[in-house]
């Protein structure tokens, strides 16, 4: 929808219904947990080597995780006067590209989840890596489908998500801001 | 977007896609695009690949379900317009909510994991 390819990603949408800003990554701060508090570590910190270097990688390109918070803040108060806020041409040329590729992949994605849903997980497999296959950068696709895993099925969708992002390109996980 | 089959009346097609079939083509809001070759069939359906691969549209199937999926308009980008289109979600008690009834407010549509 949008063209949203990962979590967090946000839209704005003002009073008249027109979007003022396309979809992107829409990072909130997080909170450090408190020490002794008992709230979980940061996944990053309970991973392999390897695996904890490349979510270091992926998340390098959200940067200051402040800027989205305090850009919605400046729209709530200043609304169309915001410098935040992009011109319709502008919206429609940052939102995303749609070849022909990333059409199908978007079908094959419904009917996979639609498969899953009506209760036939393994037949929505081939559909959920054709869409990924298609649409290799809308890590969306791989990420719904996983949290789809059923562990009594024990499917899996012949790749690893950490690897796939190392192979196609780690700053794709979560594409830099332009604000 | 999901079909049973690939034969579908104007009216079903109307129903599934938007798209309304009138004289001049395919017409939706104030757009319409030429269908040459597309034509109702004497028993009134459409084929739909036909309809489909006019529109740019992809199908993808699966024939041991007999199921397939229109997919969204290929083209230079996803929004073609910076106006929203219809969205109709689930709510968490499972009903339809309209973003349109947010008319009038700024709405952040943010799609987010608790993972």
């Amino acid at each position: 929808m949008f063209g949203m390819t990962n979590v967090p990603f946000g839209v704005w949408i003002d009073e008249s219904g027109t979007i003022v800003r396309p979809a992107e990554v829409g990072f909130a701060p997080r909170p450090e947990p408190v020490a002794g508090s008992g709230a979980p570590r940061p996944a990053a910190a309970n991973v392999d080597p390897r695996s904890a270097e490349l979510i270091k990688t992926i998340t390098s390109t959200t940067g200051d995780r402040t800027r989205y918070m305090t850009a919605v803040r400046d729209w709530v108060a200043n609304g169309g006067r915001s410098s935040y806020v992009l011109a319709p041409d502008e919206v429609v040329r940052r939102s995303r590209p749609q070849p022909p590729e990333a059409a199908l992949a978007a079908a094959e994605f419904e009917l996979g989840q639609h498969l899953h849903r009506a209760g036939h997980p393994l037949d929505a497999v081939p559909h959920f890596k054709r869409a990924h296959e298609l649409d290799p950068e809308n890590w969306s696709y791989p990420r719904q489908a996983l949290s789809l895993v059923d562990p009594e099925v024990g499917q899996n969708y012949g790749y690893d998500v950490l690897d796939e992002v190392a192979r196609i390109g780690p700053t794709t996980f979560y594409p830099p801001l332009e604000m | 977007m999901l079909l049973e089959s690939l034969d579908l009346t104007p009216e079903e097609l109307r129903r599934s896609t938007g798209w309304e079939i009138k004289p001049e083509g395919a017409c939706k809001d104030d757009r319409c695009v030429p269908l040459p070759g597309v034509e109702t069939r004497a028993d009134g359906t459409i084929d739909v690949r036909a309809f489909a691969d006019r529109m740019g549209m992809p199908v993808a199937g699966d024939e041991t379900h007999g199921l397939w999926a229109l997919g969204p308009q290929a083209g230079a980008s996803v929004l073609q317009s910076a106006q929203v289109s219809e969205i109709v979600l689930p709510d968490f008690a499972g009903n339809a909510f309209d973003v349109a009834s947010l008319r009038g407010r700024k709405v952040l549509l943010l799609a987010w994991a608790s993972w």
